[in-house]
């Protein structure tokens, strides 16, 4: 036996069943604290078990008895070239602060990723933070696949000047008139852009019109995780989050749906924010205006809830960035904390591939 | 080739070379955390011209293992 296989640093169990959720909650809360997602056995029944494409391969670390890092990958639908096929997203890189520096870590992706390769999932896909990201482009050998980028829209300009800064000094008297101007400027562009001809409609069931404006929206994407409404049912009913899904008829058609966080305005840097997690549009012109509308109607009921900005991820390339755009939302440069970077192991897709990411895939919950 | 191995390691951690024996490890070297112990990992497989497995990478776990491990994989002095 050589060195490397004579020291195990800890005892690696690779599985699919939901027996150990409750040393997940104690590792999850160890490592990034209590939370509404991790902390709760219901996310993992969820995520892990009640995935329509199949259940998580957990791989999971223990020593002395106690769980001190977790890594799972779950089963997805990936449109590519040669049409859809399962994938494996990598979620919740745990790892106690204790038994960090050991290449566990990269063991359970290895592991992992093993596993899942016996249940004909060959490739994966992951978002990672900055602790994991140079893991998986090195040892791990992930590739670059673009990015998610943050786009953000101020939704009330006076209050979140006010919050931010508190140093406007001179400026301050401008920030009603700016609003003013600013919410001036939204109502004619809302009035002109063709809302009388889309019938916008809050989505409770999703039917095979998810399946057709998936199809239509698709169209020629090498990228990208299958949103149809076996996805639309699962994804966005979770037990740790509310979502709400509005959905555009032109003609009759479902021609775009937008997904976003209902009534759970977070915090940061003084400021509550609401995110937007999903534009769906069919490539036509109006598809592009109803995804548009949808996305101001959400920002409004957001913004009627309390948030001063309004957030979201979204690949860059995406065809759906347009809506953003049109609605006032602007691209954070830079590397930060709404920035993640899309690595693959095992698809055939680099930065230029066409298709559709938002931040919905990956921050499951 | 420890002088060697201790040398990367005294680099990346900022620690004086002199103070690395054998037995130095995660768990007597605070700075040893993850994104160290990948500069660690990247380093060896650079100074020594290997690439090392993954599990190897989870036995990498005091000098006197690594240097182990290196005369495992042929590696001279």
């Amino acid at each position: 036996m050589n060195a490397a296989a004579a020291r195990p640093a800890a005892d690696i169990i690779v599985e699919t069943s939901l027996g150990r959720v409750r040393d997940l909650v104690a590792l999850a809360d160890a490592v990034i604290g209590p939370n509404a997602d991790t902390s709760a056995g219901a996310y993992y029944e969820w995520l892990y078990g009640g995935n329509p494409e199949g259940p998580a391969i957990q791989a999971s670390a223990y020593q002395d008895g106690r769980m001190v890092a977790h890594y799972a990958v779950v089963p997805l639908r990936w449109c590519g070239p040669d049409g859809a096929r399962l994938v494996g997203l990598g979620v919740n890189a745990l790892t106690r602060n204790e038994a960090q520096g050991r290449g566990l870590f990269a063991r359970l992706v290895a592991r992992a990723d093993a596993a899942a390769a016996e249940r004909g999932i060959a490739a994966t896909y992951v978002m990672p933070g900055p602790a994991s990201e140079p893991w998986f482009s090195t040892v791990l050998r992930y590739r670059s696949c673009g990015e998610l980028a943050l786009f953000v829209r101020p939704a009330r300009v006076r209050r979140l000047g006010s919050q931010l800064t508190g140093r406007l000094g001179a400026m301050r008297p401008l920030l009603p008139l700016t609003e003013l101007a600013v919410r001036l400027l939204a109502s004619i562009w809302r009035a002109r852009s063709g809302r009388r001809e889309t019938e916008l409609r809050d989505v409770t069931v999703f039917d095979d019109e998810f399946d057709a404006l998936w199809t239509r929206a698709s169209a020629g994407w090498t990228l990208g995780v299958v949103r149809d409404c076996t996805f639309f049912r699962w994804r966005y009913s979770t037990p740790t989050r509310t979502y709400r899904t509005m959905g555009a008829w032109c003609d009759g058609r479902l021609a775009a749906a937008v997904v976003y966080r209902a009534k759970e305005t977070r915090h940061l840097a003084g400021g509550a924010f609401g995110s937007i997690v999903d534009v769906l549009a069919e490539s036509t012109v109006a598809g592009r205006r109803a995804a548009a509308l949808l996305v101001a109607e959400a920002v409004a009921r957001m913004t009627a809830d309390g948030a001063d900005v309004t957030v979201c991820q979204m690949r860059p390339e995406s065809a759906a960035v347009r809506a953003l755009r049109r609605n006032g939302f602007v691209r954070v440069p830079g590397r930060h904390a709404g920035f993640r970077p899309v690595l693959v192991r095992g698809l055939n897709c680099g930065p230029s591939a066409s298709g559709h990411l938002t931040g919905a895939d990956y921050d499951m919950g | 080739m420890q002088s060697r191995v201790c040398s990367i390691i005294a680099r990346i951690l900022k620690v004086p070379a002199a103070s690395l024996d054998a037995t130095s490890s995660p768990d007597t070297l605070k700075n040893w955390d993850s994104l160290h112990f990948l500069q660690i990992v990247l380093a060896l497989e650079e100074e020594f011209g290997v690439q090392f497995s993954v599990d190897e990478i989870g036995a990498l776990q005091s000098v006197g293992i690594i240097v182990e491990i290196l005369r495992e994989r042929g590696v001279s002095a």
